[in-house]
C-alpha cells in the first residue's frame, strides 16, 4: 500500500506547486472551459463534480454530463469525481476550453495508471519495477470467458506457456511461466488470491491411477470476480513468496465495490455451444477383417473393400446377416454439440466507510459426448471496512461447488479408453445403431467384436463413469493500521480448504473389467497462510523516498487423501451401488502430508526523483520438509532496479517514455515432507501384470516394504538464480508500446528422483545436484495509431513474443540423460546432459547416408531404440491480438501460435495401425516398395526391392505405438484463438434505462481455428501427463478439444 | 527498533518451532523400522505373484513353448519373442526392488534383532538365494556383490559363474543360521505362507536348492559333481511331496492365482487364450499318458474326446486342447521347488554318473518322479503307480523329456532344464522357431532391461545381448 500513499503525495504536492506558480505569476483573467463527463463505454455521466484543483470553485455536469466551468488563464488542473469512479485529473492548457472526461472504474485506472499489484499484494507503480510483469484486465477474462481460467491466459502474456492437456468438460491446462526449471516436478507457477496462495495442484490421465483428467484447481477461480491478473515472471518478481513461487506467481485481485456508491448489480450471461475442433479423416470404403478378410473378431478398416462385398451377406455384430454399407457419419453423429451456460451476478456499492462485493456464478456444461457434465457454482464475497482514519480491514470469502462425470479415460492399453473405441468402430457399422443396441434384453454389452476384448464406445458412455465433487472455500482476514503516517502495520490471514470426491466406476461386463470395480478417491486438502508485515516510507527531501518492509509468514500445508478400490460387484442393478458392502474385496489406502514454511522477509526500497528505483529484498525460510537435515535454514536475496532514463530527456515527441530496468534474484525451495528418512511402507497391493488385483492382506497375512526412494538424509535447499534485463519504451505519446526482457535463471542443487538401477534395491534415489538453465526473450509490441483520439475509432494491437532456451547443464555427475516421464513402449521424456528436454523413443534405422535400412524379408523399416527425435519445448510463441472499438463496438481477437518442438499422437497411431485413417486408404489393392536399403550381415548396402505385402502390414509397423517416430510430427501450430465482437448500447438505445445502466450484447468464440497445424487428425495442445507434470508433447488417446462459439448478455443496473 | 524487535521475537519463535516441525515431519504414513515377517511376507508374496502373473508366466511359457498361443487365435505375441521391455523389467524389479531388497532388510532386522532371530534369517536367505537363482537363469550375468547397497548407486554386474556361487554360499549361510539353536523358536512362522515356520523343510529346501544350483554348474564346472554326490549322501533334501516348495492362493479377489485372474478378468472365467503345445502334448498322447485330462481340457467345439495341440503359433481353433482350468483354478498353488523336481535332477546326476548308483539308480529316481508328477497332478494312485511302472529308462533324454513335460506350467523351471538338456540345437524337446519370429534363433534368454537398469546404470554391460545368445552355463 505504501507507494498509493506515495502517489498521493505526489498528487498532492505537484499540482499545489503548479497552482501556486500559476497563481504568482497570472493575474484573475478568466475563461471559460466546456466539457463532458463520460463513462468507458462513453455514456455520459450526471451529477460529476469537477472542482479547480487546490480551490474550491467547481460545478457539477448535468443530465447529459456536460458542464462549464469558469477558470484562470494559462495552465489550470481539474479534478473530476463521481460515485463509483476514480476521481480524474485533467490539465487544461491556455488554449483548451472543450474537454472530454472519460471517467475509469477503481481497477481500470489501477491499470491505466500504472500502478501494478506486485508480490505480497503490493502496489506499486509500474515504472518503479525493476522486473518485468504483465497484466491481465478483468476485460481480457471476461470476455470469450473459459471454463479454466488458466486458459484464458493463452496467448496473452509473453512467456506464459498454456497448454488445455484434454478436452472434455472440465479438463486441465498446464501453465508454465519462461521454461520448466526442474527434472520432476512441474514448474507451475503460484497463484494467490488477495494474498493468499492457493492451490493449483492437479493429476492428469498419466497419475489419476486411471487415466482420467480431474482438472486443475485454479480452474475454481470464476472469471468474472478478478479485478486484475498480474503475471510476475521471474524470480526477481516472486522473491518475497519464497520457494512456492519459484516459477513465478499470477496475482489476482477480486472486484470489490467502491467506496460512496450506490448499490449495482451486474449481470454477465453467455451461453456457448462446442463441437469437436478437430474430427478425425477417417477412410470410408473399407470394412472391419484382416488383410482384406471380413472379420467380426477385429474392430477396425483392414477388411474387404465394401463394394467388392456388393451383393455378399455376413453377419453383422449382433449376428444380423445382411450387405456391408458404409457409415462415413459415424464421427459426426458420435459427438454430440456440447453446451456450456455461464451466468454471474453480482452486487456492489458502498458508503463512506464500507464497501461490498457478493457474487453468485454459474458454469453448467454439457459435454460433446453422452452423460459427460460438469456444474459448478460460486459464491464470492469481498467487503471492505474502514475503523477509523487509521485502522482498516477486508474480508474475503469464496464458496466453490463443482460436480462433474463423464470424464473420460485417455490412456492406452485400457479398453476404456474412450477414442481409442470410437474411432475404431468399423466404417461398416452404424453408430446410431451401436447406440441404441450397446446392451441386449438382459443389459448385458453387445460387444463390437467376437472377442470381446475391446468395450462398445456406448457402453463405457452409459456404463463406465468417472466424476469429481468438489467443495472449496477460501479466502482472507486482512487488517490494516496505519500507526503514522509514515508507518503502517498490515495483517492477511488466509485459508484455502477443499474436499474432493471421486468416484469411477466400471460396471460390471466390461471388457477387461468384467466383475466390475470402483475407485472411489477423498482429498481433502487444507492451506493455512499468514503474513503480517510493517512497512514504513517516507519522503526523505524532494529526491529521496525511502521505503522498507519486514515480515513473517507461516504456510502450513495439510493434505489427507483416502483411495478405496473395491473389486466385484454383488449387485450391479439401476445406477449402482458404489460402497464396500456391494463388493467381493476392498482395497484401501490413506495418504497424510503436512508440511509448514516459515519465513521472515523484508525489504529496503530507495525512489531517486522517480526516476530511479532501487530494491533490495531478502528471505529466510524454515522449512519442515528439511528439519532434519543441515539446512532447516536458509536465506536468499533479490536486487532489482529501474531507471526511467526519460525523465532526463527534453524532447519527448518520440520516444515518449523509456524506462531500462535490471535485476538479479535467488529463490530457495525445499521438498515434500517426510523425504529425507528411510521407511518402510504397509503394503496395500501388489502389483500383477495387466491390471489385476493383488492386495494385501494376502491370505490373512499383512506385508511392509522399503520405501521405493533412497532418501538423502542431508538435503540441501534447491536454488534459482536469476538475471533479468528489459527495457520498456514508448513512442509517439503512448501509440506505439516496446517491453523488451532478457533473462537467464539457474536453477541448482535440483532436488530429483533420479532413477537408479533396480539392483541397488530402490527405484529412484533422491538426489541434491543437476542444474537447468532457462534463458530467453521477451517481447510485447503495442500499437495504439489512435490512442490520442479518446471517443472515436481504436484500434490496439498487442504481439508477445516469447522464447525460451532451456539448458541441462549437468545432472549428477555420473549420468548423462535423466528420465522425465516415460510413456509407453520405449517412449521416454529425457533431460540429456547438455541438451533440453527431449523425446527419445523408437526411431527408423538409418544408414550412414541417411537412408532408411530396410528389412529384405518384409520390406518394412528397421528400427532403432531409444533414440532422440525431438525436442518437446517449442522454439518460440506468439501471440497476437487486435482489439478494435468504435463508439460501443468492440471487435478482438486473439491468434496464438506456436513454433518448434515435437508431438507424439497416440490417437494417429490408433488411427493408422487400425486402417481407420483416410491416409490407409492408398495402395491397398497392390504392394508397394518403400524407399530405402537391404543391409546384409557383413553391412552392405544395396537399394530395397522388397515389397510391402500389404498396407496392414505397412501402417501396423508403420505407426505402432512402439514405433515412436512414425507418430511423431512438428508440434507448431497457429490458432484462432479468441473472437469477441460486442456491442454496447448507449442510452438512448437502451431499454428501461432509467433502470439499465449499462447493456452490452456480444458473439464470442474459443479456439474457433485450428489455422495451421502438422499433426493429422486431432490438436496438437493435447498433452497426456497431465498438468501436475514437467511431460510435454505426449498424447495418448486424449479426448478431442473443442471449439466453441456463443453469445454473451452483460447488464448494470 | 522496532523492527529490531520483530527480527529479535522472529527468530526466537522459529527456534521453539523446530520442535513443533520436526513434529510436523514426522511421517505417518510410514514407519522408520521394520519387523522381518512382515517384509518376508511382501517379499514372498512379490516373487510368488509375479512367477505365476502375466509378465513373468505368460511371457516366459509361450516363449518356452511349453504352452501355446493358438496364432491370432488366442494370446499376444510372447512366442514370436515381443516379449515387452515392461515384462522383463518388472520382473527384474520384482526380483531386486521388491522381494531381494526386502529380503535383505529383514535379514537386517533379524541379525539387530536381541536375540538374534537366526529362523528368520535361515529363511530369508534361502528365498533371496531361490530369487536370484531364478533372476540369473533369466538375465545371466546379473549384480549381487554390489546390489542392496545404499552406498553404491551403480552394481557392477558379476558373471553368471560368481553368481551361482554367491548363491550357493547364501544357502550355506542360510543351512547355518537354520541348523542354529533356537532357529525354530525364531522362524517366522504365521507370515511364511510355504512352510508356517518348519524349519526342517527349510533345511531340506536350501539343500535341494544346493543339488539344483550345483547341477546348473556342473556342466561348466566339473568339480561341481563331488559336492553332488555328497549332498546326496546327507540325505537331507526333500522327502515327500508333503516337502513342496509352494505358495498357496486364495478365492478372495486380490489373493486368486494371477493365472485365473487373468481369464475371469478378461475371459469371463474360461481359458480362451492359452494352448496345448504339441511339444508337451504329443509326447503324453503317445504315451498315453493318465496327466492328460489334468494337463488339458478339450477344445470347446470338442465333440469327440479327442485332445490335441499346436505348435507354437499354428492357429488353434475350438477343437484344439487348452491348458486345464484345474491348473488355472485361483487356488492352484505357485509350485517353485518340487519332490519332483529333485527326484528328476537325482536321475539325471545318477545317469551321468554324478552318483553312485548308475542307471538303476537313476531309474528308481525317474519312475519315483514320474509317479510324484501324476499323484500332483491329481492322477490317481493305482492309475500313476501303474502308468510309472511302465516306464522305463533308455536313456538320458527320456529323463529331460518328463521333466519337460512335469514342468509346463512352471516355465522357468522348464526353460532352464530344457537349456540344460543338451547343447545348442541338441535340446530335449527339439523346438523350432516358430512362424512370424525373427529368423535369429530359439530363445536362450530374457534381454536386459533398459529403463531399470542398462540406462541408469553406468557400469552395467552396454553392449546389446540378445535373446537368442546362450549364457554362461549353457553349453
Amino acid at each position: 500500500m505504501g507507494n498509493q500513499k506515495k502517489e498521493l503525495m505526489k498528487k498532492l504536492l505537484l499540482p499545489i506547486a503548479i497552482v501556486a506558480m500559476a497563481s504568482a505569476s497570472a493575474i484573475a483573467q478568466e475563461r471559460t472551459v466546456r466539457g463532458r463527463v463520460v463513462d468507458a463505454s462513453g455514456e455520459s455521466i450526471p451529477g460529476a463534480t469537477i472542482v479547480i484543483k487546490g480551490t474550491a470553485t467547481g460545478t457539477v455536469s448535468d443530465n447529459d454530463g456536460n458542464f462549464q466551468l469558469s477558470v484562470p488563464e494559462g495552465n489550470v488542473r481539474l479534478v473530476i469525481s463521481s460515485f463509483g469512479l476514480d476521481d480524474q485529473e485533467i490539465t487544461i492548457g491556455s488554449g483548451g476550453e472543450t474537454v472530454t472526461v472519460r471517467m475509469r472504474s477503481d481497477d481500470e485506472s489501477t491499470q491505466l495508471k500504472g500502478v501494478v499489484v506486485t508480490a505480497l499484494g503490493i502496489k506499486r507503480s509500474e515504472r518503479s519495477l525493476g522486473y518485468a510483469t504483465q497484466q491481465v484486465s478483468s476485460d481480457q477474462l471476461e470476455n470469450a470467458r473459459s471454463n479454466n481460467v488458466v486458459d484464458a491466459i493463452a496467448g496473452k502474456v509473453s512467456g506464459v506457456r498454456v497448454n488445455q492437456q484434454s478436452g472434455g468438460v472440465g479438463g486441465s491446462s498446464k501453465i508454465i511461466i519462461r521454461g520448466a526449471s526442474s527434472f520432476d516436478k512441474v514448474s507451475s507457477p503460484l497463484f494467490v488470491i488477495d494474498g493468499v496462495p492457493v492451490s493449483n495442484s492437479s493429476q492428469g490421465p498419466s497419475n489419476s491411477g486411471i487415466g482420467v483428467d480431474y482438472g486443475n484447481r485454479a480452474s475454481d477461480i470464476n472469471p468474472d470476480d478478478i479485478a486484475t491478473m498480474t503475471v510476475l515472471k521471474g524470480p526477481a518478481a516472486t522473491a518475497q513468496y519464497g520457494s512456492l513461487a519459484k516459477d513465478g506467481a499470477i496475482i489476482i485481485t477480486t472486484k470489490r465495490g467502491s467506496k460512496n456508491s450506490p448499490l449495482s448489480i451486474n449481470v454477465n450471461s453467455s451461453l456457448r455451444f462446442e463441437k469437436i475442433l478437430i474430427k478425425p479423416h477417417m477412410q470410408d470404403q473399407y470394412a472391419q477383417g484382416s488383410f482384406g478378410v471380413y472379420n467380426l473378431k477385429f474392430s477396425n478398416g483392414w477388411g474387404p473393400k465394401i463394394s467388392d462385398m456388393a451383393g455378399i451377406k455376413v453377419d453383422d455384430y449382433l449376428g444380423r446377416n445382411g450387405e456391408l454399407k458404409a457409415h462415413p457419419d459415424n464421427i459426426d453423429n458420435f459427438f454430440q454439440t456440447g453446451r456450456t451456460s455461464m451466468n454471474d451476478i453480482s452486487v456492489s456499492g458502498g458508503n463512506a466507510q464500507t464497501d461490498y462485493r457478493i457474487g453468485f456464478n454459474t458454469l453448467n456444461s454439457r459435454g460433446i459426448v453422452l452423460n459427460q457434465e460438469l456444474n459448478r457454482y460460486g459464491l464470492s464475497s469481498n467487503v471492505g471496512f474502514k475503523f477509523n482514519e487509521k485502522f482498516s480491514s477486508r474480508f474475503t470469502m469464496n464458496y466453490v461447488n463443482s460436480n462433474s462425470n463423464g470424464r473420460p479415460v485417455q490412456s492406452s492399453n485400457n479398453p476404456n479408453v474412450l477414442t481409442s473405441s470410437a474411432y475404431t468402430i468399423p466404417i461398416t457399422v452404424d453408430v446410431n445403431d451401436l447406440k441404441a443396441n450397446y446392451v441386449d434384453s438382459f443389459g448385458n454389452q453387445n460387444f463390437m467384436t467376437t472377442d470381446k476384448t475391446g468395450n462398445n464406445p456406448f457402453w463405457i458412455l452409459n456404463k463406465n463413469l468417472s466424476g469429481n465433487k468438489l467443495n472449496r472455500f477460501y479466502g482472507s482476514t486482512q487488517f490494516e493500521y496505519k500507526a503514522t503516517d509514515w508507518l503502517t502495520f498490515s495483517e492477511n490471514f488466509g485459508y484455502d480448504m477443499y474436499i474432493e470426491n471421486r468416484l469411477g466406476y466400471n460396471r460390471k461386463g466390461t471388457a477387461g473389467d468384467l466383475l466390475g470395480s470402483y475407485l472411489t478417491t477423498d482429498i481433502f486438502q487444507k492451506r493455512f497462510n499468514n503474513d503480517f508485515m510493517a512497512t514504513a516510507q517516507k519522503d526523505i527531501n524532494e529526491d529521496w523516498f525511502l521505503r522498507a518492509m519486514v515480515g513473517t509468514n507461516v504456510l502450513d500445508r495439510r493434505s489427507d487423501v483416502s483411495g478405496l478400490t473395491g473389486t466385484n460387484f454383488l449387485l450391479d442393478e439401476g445406477t449402482g451401488v458404489f460402497r464396500p458392502g456391494n463388493v467381493g474385496t476392498v482395497i484401501s489406502s490413506r495418504n497424510f502430508s503436512n508440511s509448514r514454511l516459515a519465513s521472515i522477509y523484508g525489504e529496503l526500497a530507495a525512489d531517486y526523483k522517480d526516476y530511479l528505483f532501487l530494491s533490495v529484498t531478502g528471505r529466510n525460510d524454515w522449512s519442515s520438509a528439511l528439519v532434519y537435515t543441515g539446512n532447516f535454514s536458509y536465506f536468499y536475496p533479490s536486487v532489482s532496479a529501474s531507471f526511467v532514463f526519460t525523465e532526463l530527456i527534453k524532447d519527448k515527441s518520440v520516444l515518449s517514455f523509456g524506462k531500462l530496468r535490471a535485476s538479479w534474484a535467488q529463490v530457495g525451495s525445499d521438498n515434500d515432507p517426510y523425504s529425507t528418512l528411510l521407511t518402510y511402507d504397509p503394503l496395500i497391493s501388489y502389483f500383477v501384470q495387466f491390471s489385476l488385483p493383488g492386495n494385501f492382506p494376502f491370505l490373512g497375512n499383512g506385508a511392509f516394504g522399503q520405501s521405493r526412494i533412497l532418501p538423502t538424509a542431508d538435503l540441501k535447499p534447491q536454488i534459482a538464480t536469476s538475471k533479468e534485463i528489459g527495457t520498456d519504451l514508448r513512442f509517439f505519446g503512448n501509440k506505439i508500446g516496446l517491453d523488451v526482457t532478457y533473462y537467464n535463471t539457474l536453477t541448482k542443487n535440483q532436488i530429483m528422483n533420479i532413477t537408479v538401477p533396480a539392483s541397488t534395491g530402490f527405484f529412484v534415489k533422491q538426489i541434491n545436484a543437476g542444474s537447468i538453465t532457462n534463458s530467453g526473450w521477451e517481447a510485447m509490441l503495442r500499437i495504439s495509431p489512435f490512442a490520442d483520439n479518446e471517443n472515436s475509432f481504436q484500434w490496439d494491437f498487442l504481439a508477445n513474443f516469447s522464447h525460451n532456451n532451456q539448458i541441462v547443464n549437468q545432472l549428477d555427475g555420473q549420468l548423462k540423460e535423466y528420465t522425465v516421464q516415460s510413456g509407453w513402449s520405449g517412449l521416454q521424456i529425457k533431460a540429456p546432459e547438455g541438451g533440453s528436454f527431449g523425446l527419445y523413443g523408437t526411431k527408423w534405422k538409418r544408414s550412414e547416408g541417411g537412408d532408411f535400412i530396410i528389412n529384405k524379408n518384409t520390406g518394412l523399416r528397421e528400427l532403432d531404440l531409444n533414440k532422440f527425435i525431438g525436442k518437446v519445448n517449442p522454439d518460440f510463441m506468439l501471440g497476437l491480438s487486435n482489439n478494435f472499438s468504435y463508439k460501443g463496438f468492440r471487435l478482438g481477437t486473439l491468434i496464438d501460435i506456436r513454433q518448434g518442438g515435437v508431438f507424439y499422437s497416440g490417437t494417429v497411431a490408433a488411427l493408422r495401425t487400425s486402417g481407420m485413417a483416410y491416409e490407409t486408404m492408398e495402395g491397398r489393392d497392390g504392394t508397394f516398395i518403400d524407399k530405402g536399403v537391404n543391409e546384409d550381415a557383413s553391412g552392405n548396402l544395396t537399394p530395397n526391392t522388397t515389397p510391402v505385402q500389404s498396407m496392414q502390414d505397412f501402417w501396423g509397423r508403420y505407426a505402432a505405438t512402439a514405433n515412436t517416430e512414425g507418430n511423431v510430427f512438428d508440434a507448431s501450430f497457429v490458432k484462432f484463438r479468441e473472437l469477441t465482437f460486442s456491442y454496447s448500447f448507449p442510452e438512448k438505445f437502451r431499454p428501461f434505462n432509467k433502470v439499465i445502466k449499462g447493456l452490452e450484447l456480444g458473439f464470442e468464440g474459443r479456439n474457433l481455428w485450428l489455422i495451421k497445424s502438422h499433426v493429422p487428425h486431432i490438436d496438437p495442445e493435447m498433452s497426456y501427463f497431465g498438468a501436475g507434470s514437467v511431460g510435454d508433447g505426449v498424447e495418448f488417446n486424449s479426448f478431442p478439444s473443442t471449439s466453441s462459439y456463443g453469445v454473451n448478455l452483460k447488464i448494470k443496473f | 527498533m522496532k523492527k529490531l524487535i520483530i527480527l529479535a521475537l522472529g527468530v526466537a519463535t522459529m527456534t521453539s518451532c523446530k520442535k513443533a516441525f520436526e513434529k510436523i515431519n514426522t511421517n505417518p504414513n510410514a514407519a522408520e523400522l521394520a519387523s522381518p515377517d512382515l517384509l518376508f511376507s511382501g517379499a514372498s508374496v512379490n516373487l510368488v505373484t509375479t512367477r505365476a502373473g502375466g509378465d513373468l508366466y505368460i511371457s516366459l511359457a509361450l516363449a518356452a513353448q511349453t504352452i501355446a498361443s493358438g496364432g491370432d487365435y488366442g494370446w499376444g505375441a510372447d512366442d514370436v519373442y515381443a516379449v515387452s521391455p515392461y515384462s522383463t523389467g518388472n520382473v527384474w524389479r520384482t526380483s531386486y526392488v521388491s522381494t531381494a531388497a526386502n529380503l535383505k532388510q529383514a535379514i537386517k532386522f533379524a541379525e539387530k534383532s536381541n536375540p538374534v532371530k537366526s529362523g528368520a534369517i535361515g529363511q530369508a536367505k534361502v528365498l533371496l538365494a531361490e530369487t536370484m537363482y531364478e533372476t540369473t537363469m533369466l538375465f545371466g550375468d546379473i549384480p549381487f556383490s554390489e546390489a542392496w547397497n545404499s552406498e553404491i548407486v551403480y552394481p557392477h554386474f558379476d558373471n553368471q559363474e560368481d553368481v551361482l556361487n554367491s548363491i550357493l554360499t547364501t544357502l550355506d549361510e542360510a543351512i547355518v543360521s537354520l541348523s542354529t539353536t533356537g532357529a525354530e523358536a525364531s522362524a517366522i512362522t504365521g507370515f511364511d505362507l510355504f512352510y508356517k515356520g518348519d524349519v526342517s523343510k527349510w533345511l531340506k529346501l536350501a539343500n535341494s536348492l544346493k543339488f539344483k544350483v550345483l547341477m546348473t554348474l556342473v556342466d561348466k564346472v566339473p568339480s561341481k559333481a563331488t559336492e553332488l554326490q555328497a549332498l546326496y549322501d546327507a540325505n537331507q533334501m526333500l522327502s515327500s511331496a508333503g516337502d513342496n516348495f509352494k505358495m498357496p492362493f486364495g478365492t478372495g479377489t486380490g489373493n486368486k492365482n494371477p493365472k485365473f485372474a487373468i481369464l475371469e478378468q478378461y475371459a469371463g472365467s474360461y481359458n480362451f487364450f492359452f494352448f496345448a503345445n504339441k511339444s508337451v502334448i504329443d509326447p503324453m498322447l503317445a504315451d498315453d499318458d493318465p496327466r492328460i485330462s489334468k494337463f488339458f481340457d478339450l477344445g470347446l467345439g470338442d465333440t469327440t474326446d479327442t485332445y490335441q495341440g499346436v505348435e507354437s503359433e499354428e492357429e488353434a481353433d475350438e477343437f484344439t486342447s487348452t491348458i486345464s482350468m484345474r491348473l488355472y483354478a485361483a487356488t492352484a498353488p505357485e509350485y517353485i521347488m518340487t519332490y519332483q523336481e529333485l527326484l528328476f535332477l537325482q536321475a539325471e546326476a545318477a545317469e551321468r554318473g554324478f552318483l553312485s548308483g548308475g542307471r538303476a539308480l537313476a531309474e528308481e529316481k525317474y519312475q519315483e518322479a514320474i509317479l510324484q508328477s501324476c499323484l500332483l497332478a491329481g492322477v490317481a494312485n493305482g492309475v500313476a503307480s501303474d502308468f510309472a511302472a511302465t516306464k522305463s529308462l533308455t536313456n538320458l533324454t527320456d529323463i529331460y523329456l518328463q521333466n519337460w513335460i512335469d514342468q509346463m506350467d512352471r516355465p522357468i523351471e522348464a526353460f532352464n532344464t530344457w537349456r540344460r538338456s543338451g547343447t545348442k540345437g541338441n535340446e530335449t524337446p527339439t523346438l523350432q522357431i516358430p512362424r512370424g519370429a525373427p529368423n535369429a534363433g530359439l530363445m536362450y534368454r530374457w534381454e536386459y532391461p533398459l529403463d531399470n537398469e542398462i540406462n541408469p546404470n553406468v557400469n552395467a554391460p552396454k553392449t546389446k545381448i540378445n535373446y537368442y545368445e546362450q549364457q554362461w552355463f549353457d553349453l
